[in-house]
């Protein structure tokens, strides 16, 4: 979640810290609006008509998501398709040069998405200015009614390595984690978990995800199996700002990122952070 | 909590998504691009290879590359990306070129690590479907005829087979033939029925057969007189 060259400060109780080897995989913002209802019928040629106009050859569109409407009709006792349809969900758009970002745009959504590869990870005013930029883009072309929520959401995966004896006491490494009386069920093979905590910043909720993850293991390669991963979702929403004004929801979007950093930072012990090879700068 | 090392990493995750007020583990696997994409074929060109039971994709970042694999068919391939939409692809590609490989194959040729991924593919994928659904390409020879049209509709194949056609299913240079106009073509056709589906490549060629009847027998006598050295076989006694 945190990004390499991103100073954590005060979060850390001492001097500033960068992360060397940060967790974070995939980060996005998420909006959802009220539509009014003059909008033409949603389908790809409108989404396409949005991504030419609003950001003229920077994104093209790289998938769909859709359901199929079959209408079934008995003849002779035996059912057959009379009709299908299908119901088009949600359009993806990749960015075509750097193929590091996605939007996608469902009807009154809009997602921003940010992915990790080895370019350096931008800072978080990066992606909220990006969001907030496609958000006025979709104001002016669809028009909403208002914002219904906004959303970010970062996703990390932590890798801990096994112990000598193939286990690992989670304890050790976050602060976060099921109680599983071992005497009782033995040792954990995987686990889930959510939480939801109380945030900083104004009418929000955090919520974290962790669940362990399997990884492939490739034929005669056991050794790919580094260690114990764990991915951490964290999601910082708010459903009651109901405006349109950029630099308000921009305002609540660094809010809630510092909030996030804040509750990032506690949910490792000092084994665990040191995973993440914290540099401590001059 | 003490987590153990699961003996077999290719087993099936034993927690789902479960449905509650503070999960929101469904809603993020619809937002985020990198989650889990459910694939009812895997399609790569024109090969389909149908998965009765739909396989999950999945995306995990290394801290060097994106890998993409299927639990099921993890033994087969995993593939590698600067970023997911590439891993996909990589994915893509090594699994048609795996299957392609084994598909080829005898179970006796297999090397255990084969035989282990061929079953794997075997239980992921329907072979019998793709088998029955992928066109035969054929090489073939045949003469372009008119009859009473004004334009090639028929083939009349080597061996005597006669075949109509339109002209939506030969290239353009069958199009433009004269009658009588012999042709070797890459010729698509119907696995189980062996109908012809289209002819994706053809090629003028001259007449392989003789004009006339006689000409082959004119040929055959008027070929030149081999004069091969006289040798004598003689027994000899050990």
């Amino acid at each position: 979640m945190v990004c390499p060259g991103m100073v954590l400060g005060t979060l850390a109780g001492s001097a500033p810290l960068k992360l060397g080897n940060p967790p974070v995989v995939e980060a996005w913002v998420e909006f959802r609006f009220a539509l009014s209802e003059e909008i033409p019928p949603w389908d790809e040629a409108l989404a396409e008509s949005f991504f030419d106009r609003a950001f003229e050859g920077r994104y093209r569109l790289d998938g769909y998501r859709a359901a199929t409407e079959v209408v079934l009709e008995s003849t002779g006792g035996r059912p057959s398709i009379k009709d299908a349809k299908l119901i088009l969900d949600r359009v993806r758009a990749i960015r075509t040069d750097t193929e590091d970002r996605y939007l996608q745009l469902g009807r009154g959504v809009l997602i921003c998405n940010l992915i990790r590869t080895r370019q350096p990870w931008p800072d978080f005013p990066v992606l909220r200015d990006e969001a907030l930029d496609a958000c006025l883009k979709y104001s002016q072309f669809f028009k909403p009614k208002k914002l219904l929520a906004v959303a970010i959401n970062y996703r990390d995966v932590v890798t801990i390595p096994w112990g000598g004896e193939g286990q690992v006491d989670i304890k050790d490494y976050v602060t976060l984690y099921p109680e599983v009386p071992p005497a009782m069920f033995g040792r954990v093979g995987d686990f889930r978990l959510s939480c939801s905590f109380e945030t900083a910043a104004k009418n929000g909720l955090l919520t974290l995800s962790m669940r362990s993850e399997r990884q492939p293991v490739r034929a005669g390669q056991d050794s790919f199996a580094t260690g114990l991963r764990i991915r951490m979702d964290w999601n910082v929403t708010s459903t009651e700002l109901e405006t349109m004004d950029t630099e308000v929801i921009g305002g609540w979007m660094m809010e809630a990122y510092k909030d996030l950093l804040r509750v990032f930072r506690s949910a490792f012990t000092e084994t665990g952070w040191n995973l993440f090879a914290p540099e401590k700068e001059a | 909590m003490l987590v153990a090392m699961p003996s077999q990493q290719m087993s099936a995750p034993i927690v789902y998504l479960e449905r509650g007020v503070l999960d929101q583990g469904q809603a993020l696997e619809k937002t985020s691009t990198t989650g889990g994409e459910f694939l009812a074929e895997i399609r790569f060109d024109k090969a389909h290879y149908r998965c009765p039971n739909r396989i999950r994709l999945h995306h995990q970042f290394d801290g060097q590359v994106w890998h993409c694999w299927a639990r099921e068919l993890s033994s087969v391939c995993v593939g590698e990306g600067q970023t997911p939409s590439l891993a996909r692809e990589d994915w893509h590609q090594r699994f048609h070129a795996e299957f392609q490989r084994l598909y080829v194959k005898r179970t006796f040729e297999m090397t255990p690590q084969e035989s282990d991924s061929w079953e794997a593919i075997l239980s992921a994928v329907d072979v019998v479907d793709y088998r029955v659904s992928t066109p035969l390409r054929i090489r073939e020879i045949g003469c372009v005829r008119y009859r009473h049209m004004p334009y090639p509709y028929q083939m009349r194949w080597i061996d005597g087979r006669r075949e109509l056609f339109t002209l939506h299913q030969v290239p353009a240079e069958i199009a433009g033939c004269k009658p009588g106009q012999w042709v070797e073509a890459i010729v698509e056709r119907e696995p189980l029925t062996g109908r012809l589906i289209r002819i994706v490549h053809a090629q003028k060629i001259p007449s392989p057969l003789p004009e006339r009847p006689g000409t082959l027998r004119a040929a055959w006598e008027g070929m030149r007189k081999a004069e091969l050295p006289e040798t004598e076989w003689d027994w000899h006694r050990k």
